[in-house]
């Protein structure tokens, strides 16, 4: 009974994901740090390149999250709610929100370096590998949490494109940006599709269809 | 009457019935919902959800807002202080309920 009553409890956390537009948001921010490993490719190596990998990436992918919680809620407002309906979350207060930015920031940058680290004992060929598995687990454990299966086929695809990226043993940082390019496109198509399915089988309701 | 059958007779009526039980389980992670989202997701017909809405808001549970968003009227709905308490000490009788008897 009261593993039934948890699961109803993650219904509401799991609405969040009912349109599609969250993983559209993520993947476009994980497209953009693909974006950003590939354009760090194209300079020469220097202070611009080291900057963009190093602090810039920080400020886009900060930039990028703060402009997609912008715009999600937005976007449910015209499609989700009057569709199936409107959740308010609780909210923590604005100074924790604050930290809770910088904190997701700080882990993105100190995931960056932590691979780079620990790749330094891995032969360079596994990298795209040990970045495939890290999202790989970081997605099936959201999937466990909110309790979504596509989350574990993210993963899976995760894991299998880490694979092919070490398969394909591309220079740096050709390598990240070939693994966080595709992640970012795969959460952009999966999310398009449950959007496109979302709108498909339901329909804004009208005032008088509510009349309680 | 054993101590299981007791206890489970102690529990909080108003909750245990299965529709109010997965309202007020939708409304405890949340700060608000409108009548929608609680139609949707119960599957209940609108003077069903209304129904336990009304039983739940007289006993204090929850409070409802009726407003607008834009011109469509829309009816928010909130767990009150009284109805979490309610809802963590359900919950709470629940579990030893179930431990006792997985005990046994």
């Amino acid at each position: 009974m009261t593993d039934l009553l948890q699961n109803d409890l993650n219904r509401p956390q799991r609405y969040w994901y009912v349109d599609g537009l969250a993983e559209m948001a993520g993947g476009a921010v994980i497209t953009l740090i693909g974006l950003v490993y590939a354009v760090s490719g194209w300079l020469p190596q220097g202070l611009a390149r080291g900057l963009l990998i190093g602090p810039g990436q920080i400020i886009i992918i900060l930039g990028a999250g703060l402009l997609a919680r912008w715009a999600v809620p937005r976007l449910k407002e015209r499609l989700t709610y009057p569709r199936t309906g409107y959740v308010e979350y609780q909210r923590p207060v604005r100074s924790r929100r604050l930290a809770r930015v910088f904190m997701a920031g700080l882990l993105g940058f100190a995931i960056t370096v932590l691979t780079a680290f620990l790749g330094r004992g891995l032969p360079e060929r596994l990298w795209s590998f040990f970045i495939g598995l890290t999202l790989a687990l970081a997605f099936a454990y959201l999937g466990a949490r909110i309790g979504l299966p596509r989350f574990y086929a993210l993963a899976g695809f995760s894991l299998l494109l880490g694979a092919a990226g070490s398969w394909l043993n591309l220079p740096d940082p050709w390598s990240a940006a070939f693994i966080f390019g595709l992640e970012g496109l795969a959460w952009l198509v999966c999310g398009a599709l449950v959007l496109r399915h979302y709108l498909r089988s339901t329909r804004p309701l009208e005032g008088e269809d509510l009349d309680e | 009457m054993s101590d299981e059958l007791r206890q489970m007779a102690d529990v909080d009526r108003l909750i245990h019935e299965p529709a109010r039980l997965l309202i007020v389980t939708l409304l405890y992670p949340v700060e608000k919902v409108d009548f929608l989202y609680l139609l949707h997701e119960t599957q209940l017909t609108k003077g069903n959800l209304s129904a336990h809405l009304s039983k739940l808001e007289d006993a204090g549970y929850l409070s409802i807002e009726k407003t607008y968003r834009g011109k469509i009227p829309q009816t928010l709905i909130r767990l009150n202080p009284a109805g979490r308490k309610a809802f963590e000490d359900y919950r709470e009788k629940l579990k030893r309920i179930v431990n006792r008897i997985s005990q046994d």
